[in-house]
């Protein structure tokens, strides 16, 4: 199945979530006002999507990027599209799937990966406790 | 800070109930303790602890440690990584971690507790290399002579990298039988006198396995902190 239409199934509920309940998770998740991420997901194919999240000005911004060019993000997720699924489904908990190598992790601002998998993983899981 | 590493050759002699003893030991005292549960494969400090799953938080690019007590706190992956996971780390992500565990953790303690896993593997030597000449260590062991084995390797490296050795823990003191303990005993001291440590014997307790008695630990809080 196309990697979009794999998204779709949850995209509904994601959409609700941005619109609606997106200050809830800031107040839950102050941190994520001083990061951003580029979220890189590919299917078995090798087609690949990019999603930019993070603050312009005061703004919460999600934004599908070209995955090839990017702009600078302060972490860069990738993983596959089964993968952010079954995490955002709560079938996979996301520190696990990090630590079982489905996912990988690049820092650009110089603090170590594990600094940021540790807060992202919190993040996670309180979009996942809304998206119930 | 004065980091503390406990650590021993071999595993399973109690690293984590001395380590977790001393730091209640040292904060009962007044004394700012942090403690660090670097036994990253195995992570079973906060049980001791008694800390539960906690939502991480940061502070100016630090992440804030867990209050434990009024002069404790902790911090460890066992607390943020879900029950019943495999830590599957290479070295890579192991060094990662403790890079993140040792520096980007706001640390307010006077001394830094660090429980080691056992042995000379990959985590070991990145915090002696990290801590090194600033360290000193609390060695682990038990009287018989597979420990006392090991024992005398860790001792080795901890020299080799500059740490101090300033105790060493013969744990389940009275466990095995009197003649081997004698044999065990006579060896130590031999290097007590050459390298300077003090020995310390913890009579088998089973309690010690499943709840922690800091009152047992004076000796030892006594021999690091001087």
């Amino acid at each position: 199945m196309n990697i979009r239409l794999k998204l779709m199934s949850i995209l509904p509920k994601l959409m609700a979530l941005g619109l609606r309940k997106f200050n809830d998770l800031l107040n839950e998740f102050p941190e994520a006002k001083t990061r951003s991420m580029v979220l890189r997901l590919y299917d078995s194919s090798g087609n690949q999507i990019a999603f930019w999240l993070g603050f312009e000005g005061d703004k919460p911004v999600v934004k599908e990027v070209n995955p090839r060019n990017p702009p600078y993000a302060t972490t860069e997720i990738l993983m596959h599209i089964d993968v952010f699924l079954k995490i955002l489904k709560n079938k996979l908990d996301f520190r696990t799937a990090y630590l079982y190598d489905l996912i990988d992790i690049k820092t650009n601002d110089g603090l170590p990966v594990s600094y940021h998998m540790l807060l992202w993983s919190s993040f996670w899981d309180k979009v996942i406790e809304m998206l119930k | 800070m004065i980091p503390i590493l406990v650590t021993s050759g071999k595993g399973g002699v109690g690293k984590t109930t001395v380590a977790a003893n001393l730091a209640m030991n040292l904060a009962e005292r007044g004394i700012r303790v942090s403690f660090l549960d670097a036994d990253l494969m195995a992570p079973n400090a906060h049980l001791f602890m008694n800390v539960n799953k906690e939502k991480l938080r940061e502070a100016g690019k630090m992440l804030l440690p867990l209050k434990v007590g009024e002069h404790l706190e902790f911090m460890g992956l066992g607390v943020f990584i879900p029950r019943g996971v495999g830590v599957a780390l290479n070295y890579e992500k192991t060094t990662d971690f403790i890079t993140t565990l040792l520096k980007f953790v706001k640390w307010s303690g006077d001394y830094l507790i660090v429980d080691m896993p056992p042995g000379a593997i990959d985590v070991n030597v990145k915090l002696m290399k990290e801590l090194r000449s600033k360290a000193r260590a609390v060695v682990v062991g038990e009287p018989h002579p597979f420990a006392i084995e090991d024992n005398i390797r860790m001792m080795d490296l901890l020299r080799f990298f500059d740490i101090e050795a300033k105790a060493l823990v013969l744990n389940k003191y009275g466990m095995f039988s009197e003649e081997l303990t004698k044999q065990v005993i006579a060896e130590y001291e031999g290097y007590s006198e050459k390298y300077g440590f003090k020995i310390v014997k913890l009579p088998w307790d089973p309690e010690l396995q499943v709840s922690t008695k800091p009152e047992l630990f004076n000796e030892l809080a006594e021999g690091v902190v001087t």
